[in-house]
């Protein structure tokens, strides 16, 4: 059989293959860059960006658990002025592959100002929408894409502005997936990415305090893979868009039950703490797999959940 | 930094919770410096992150670190035997920086537990006079105080329960020391509290410190903002990465709370 292929194109994102980097386990590229091939990878997103530099959270920040960890890194990042500056040009020397930009705000005008600074850039494959990050919370204490009408709102604003494809990362911290990954469609969304982190928090009993300066976080990493490829399958049910999977994977098996879930492509995160060559395995296995069984092309393979 | 497998030449128990064990890893002992650290993945069902540990010795081919049992992470290393391997990143952080140090200075270096592994590494590369102060609970957990004395090191001990030398804190003992002495510069590695009080010292006698911390890490490259250190700036302050900025820091900017 001739080598199977592994590109896709996600509504107008070309990708050599459907491996990515998530979102704040990548950083900007500079160190995985000594690590990895980054040329090999479908796309990398880049740490979330704000509208203003954000100094992040006390520490301690993060807490390893069983099979995963907690974070609550409260968004650190340099700001959108910095990052386009000086981050994002040193980000497209160090890599041929497409650059997702990550943008989050507190308000939907952030939301707008980032789409309209980004329009000027060329260079990026698509932005990704993050309404679910667990430290970024509306006035009511709820994350916009922990309410279907919040969600369309950021969408509509954003997607009727962008020149860009629109990514909208959504929330496992939901009582019905389907329903906001509806709205995000409804509003415009060209592809939705899940799952963000789940809530949680661990005690440390000696001193009963939280583990975490901020009390609470977000989970991620294998403890979270069932419940993620569960709302992964659930919003790919849901929407004719293309969904991107993510949760845990730490190896192809995994990559490969979010694709026959219904994912188009996936995302590794945590797993790139453990193994900064995890994204290699999973590509290779991936092409594997596809050779085992006569998969000529992805999309045979995506959704098909028998 | 790279990421390689390193093959265990040894792992050798010294008493009760510490262990030596030396690798095997030609392109991180090249480059390492100290204060420098590796990020291990102990292979272990019962851990899931990588666990840092400081550079010890570097030297050939081989490189050492010196660890203490706290938990499951360690306690996996303390199982590892010898021509098994271990996949590891590094070298990673930025060592201590000794641009400023003479050969006529005298030099302090203070540690508080496992702290003597990045401070050993030091002293052996330090061609100046140096004093090594070394705390411990009690005097069974005092290792390697020979091969410090080896490189030249003039060693001094404070117990917890007086069990050996110096009843009290170590930063008591440096107390005294620079009531009496003339310090140039110190080098501290230990316990938060301690590098607190060191550094508070250290200011009270305008001797320049500079401390390592053992901050908790997930990704240890730099990429995940998780091992945040407080470090005034200006007016202010800002969060910095210990497993990049660091894990040394100048004590007088370190915000301790
Ligand atoms: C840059 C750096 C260099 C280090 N060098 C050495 C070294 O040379 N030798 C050595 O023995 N250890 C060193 N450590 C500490 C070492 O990484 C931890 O002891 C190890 O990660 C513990 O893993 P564990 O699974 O055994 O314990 P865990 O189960 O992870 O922890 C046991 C207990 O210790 C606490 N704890 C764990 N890590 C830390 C930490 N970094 N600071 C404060 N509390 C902690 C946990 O909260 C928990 O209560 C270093 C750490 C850093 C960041
Ligand atoms: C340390 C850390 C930082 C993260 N930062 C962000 C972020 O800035 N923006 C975002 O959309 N997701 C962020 N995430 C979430 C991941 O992108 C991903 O959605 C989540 O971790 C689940 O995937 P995983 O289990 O493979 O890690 C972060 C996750 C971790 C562990
Ligand atoms: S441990 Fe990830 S940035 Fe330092």
């Amino acid at each position: 059989m001739t080598n199977p292929n592994l590109s896709i194109n996600i509504a107008g994102i070309k990708l050599k293959n459907p491996v990515m980097l998530a979102s704040g386990t990548c950083g900007y590229g500079e160190q995985y860059s000594e690590l990895m091939d980054l040329d090999e990878l479908g796309a990398v997103i880049t740490k979330t960006i704000t509208l203003h530099p954000q100094l992040g959270n006390a520490p301690p920040r993060t807490v390893e658990t069983p099979s995963g960890m907690l974070n609550a890194i409260g968004l650190q990042n340099v700001g959108i002025e910095q990052f386009l500056y000086d981050t994002f040009p040193k980000l497209k020397k160090l890599t041929y592959a497409p650059v997702i930009v990550s943008i989050g705000g507190k308000t939907v005008q952030e939301y707008i100002n980032l789409t309209e600074i980004l329009n000027n850039v060329k260079e990026i494959a698509a932005i990704e929408v993050n309404i679910s990050c667990p430290n970024i919370k509306m006035k009511n204490g709820c994350m916009f894409a922990q309410d279907a009408k919040s969600t369309h709102e950021v969408t509509k604003k954003v997607s009727s502005l962008a020149k860009h494809p629109v990514i909208v990362k959504l929330s496992p911290n939901v009582t019905d997936i389907g329903e906001i990954a509806k709205a995000a469609e409804e509003g415009g969304a060209d592809v939705i990415s899940l799952v963000n982190t789940f809530s949680g928090m661990l005690i440390d009993i000696d001193s009963r305090r939280p583990k975490l300066a901020n009390v609470t976080g977000g989970l991620s990493g294998p403890a979270i893979k069932p419940l993620a490829l569960k709302l992964v399958w659930e919003a790919a049910n849901s929407v004719k868009i293309p969904v991107i999977g993510m949760g845990g994977i730490m190896n192809y098996q995994d990559a490969l039950e979010y694709m026959i879930a219904g994912a188009s492509a996936v995302v590794i995160g945590t797993a790139n703490f453990i193994d900064p060559q995890t994204y290699k395995k999973v590509i290779k296995g991936i092409e594997q797999y596809m050779k085992k069984y006569k998969v000529k092309n992805l999309s045979s393979l995506i959704g098909s959940l028998r | 930094m790279i990421q390689t497998k390193a093959t265990i030449n040894f792992n050798k128990k010294l008493n009760a919770k510490y262990y030596q064990m030396s690798l095997t890893c030609p392109s991180i002992a090249k480059g390492a410096l100290p204060g420098q650290f590796i990020h291990v993945d102990v292979a272990s069902k019962k851990v899931f992150l990588r666990r840092p540990f400081s550079i010890y010795k570097a030297g050939g081919r081989n490189i050492e670190i010196l660890y203490k049992i706290i938990g499951a992470g360690t306690e996996a290393l303390s199982e590892k035997k010898k021509n098994q391997t271990l996949d590891i990143i590094g070298p990673l952080g930025n060592g201590y920086k000794t641009e400023e140090i003479n050969k006529n200075d005298k030099v302090v270096l203070v540690v508080g537990g496992t702290g003597i592994a990045s401070l050993f590494f030091l002293a052996n590369r330090l061609n100046s006079k140096k004093l090594f102060l070394i705390g411990a609970k009690t005097k069974t957990e005092l290792v390697n105080i020979k091969e410090l004395k080896d490189i030249g090191c003039n060693v001094k001990v404070a117990t917890d329960d007086g069990s050996k030398g110096y009843k009290g804190f170590v930063s008591s003992l440096l107390k005294k020391t620079v009531k009496k002495e003339k310090i140039s510069y110190i080098y501290a590695c230990g316990p938060k509290p301690m590098l607190k009080e060191i550094a508070r010292i250290s200011k009270s006698h305008k001797i320049p410190c500079q401390v390592s911390l053992e901050e908790h890490m997930a990704c240890g490259v730099g990429v995940c903002m998780g091992c945040a250190v407080k470090i005034k700036e200006k007016e202010s302050f800002e969060y910095k990465r210990a497993c990049k900025e660091g894990p040394v820091f100048n004590g007088q900017e370190v915000i301790w709370e």
